[in-house]
């Protein structure tokens, strides 16, 4: 599978990174294909092209706050593709949340 | 140059504490922050602190909790660490007991710079187990200290 996500909390010191990297982490153990975006202190980093968001079979949107850019998954949320959740949430059931997105 | 760049020193690590509660271990961190010249009113970074617990908690599973403040008195990007003795429950209606708790600080304009970029590459390594399990048994500030100076090479 092709997945796209974008981590993103208040602060942009702790939970962006640590969603980031069990997501990654996550996907990579089950061969997925996988590019998550950061919106934290550090800026935008791994900023995903409208290209790479449209080949994608699922959207993770790991944010607690508004987040730049958020027009580039309009699409994909009429198709039903995206999932929402807590950047606290994703780290602690970061299994489960894949789960989901195999399933859409 | 090394000791100016990284936001960890061994004055902000504690070892083998048998601190049991939350307000325990932010004001231990706080206080040594104040006394080595990390921040310059602790009472304004304790508050930055306890304003972001509010918004959800800071304790993110695997034993590991992140509070974390942005305040105007802190005068750069600092990590401080506890390893508790007994884990604790990080709040009363938590699930999450923690053992490694993490207090970062970032004053209110900095943005993009080497001290972020430390923590945010920390923060990414507390999803390691084997990096986790390494710290749990850190027996010396020096020891935590060499552990998590070691995302330095990783810049």
């Amino acid at each position: 599978m092709k997945i796209v996500a974008v981590t993103a909390c208040p602060t942009g010191v702790a939970h962006t990174y640590m969603a980031q990297e069990a997501i990654e982490v996550e996907c990579k153990k089950r061969n997925h294909e996988i590019q998550v975006e950061t919106q934290g202190s550090m800026g935008m980093e791994n900023e995903l092209e409208q290209e790479t968001i449209d080949a994608a079979d699922v959207v993770i949107l790991a944010v607690a706050i508004g987040i730049d850019g958020e027009e580039r998954f309009e699409e994909k949320a009429e198709q039903g593709k995206v999932i929402n959740i807590e950047p606290g949430d994703a780290i602690k059931n970061v299994a489960k949340l894949i789960d989901e997105a195999e399933k859409l | 140059m090394l000791q100016d760049v990284q936001p960890i020193c061994e004055d902000m690590i504690f070892i083998n504490t048998s601190l049991t509660r939350k307000s325990e271990a932010l004001d231990t961190l706080v206080n040594q922050a104040l006394k080595v010249g990390l921040i310059s009113d602790s009472k304004e970074f304790l508050e930055a602190v306890y304003k972001r617990e509010e918004e959800a908690s800071t304790a993110v599973g695997f034993n590991v909790a992140i509070p974390h403040g942005k305040a105007k008195t802190v005068k750069k990007p600092f990590i401080g660490f506890i390893q508790v003795k007994d884990s604790f429950y990080w709040n009363e209606d938590d699930a999450e007991s923690v053992q490694l708790i993490f207090l970062i600080g970032v004053p209110s304009k900095n943005e993009g710079n080497i001290h972020l970029k430390f923590i945010s590459q920390l923060s990414r390594k507390l999803i390691n187990n084997d990096f986790r399990k390494s710290l749990l048994k850190a027996t010396s500030k020096k020891e935590a200290f060499k552990l998590l100076s070691e995302i330095n090479k990783e810049l």
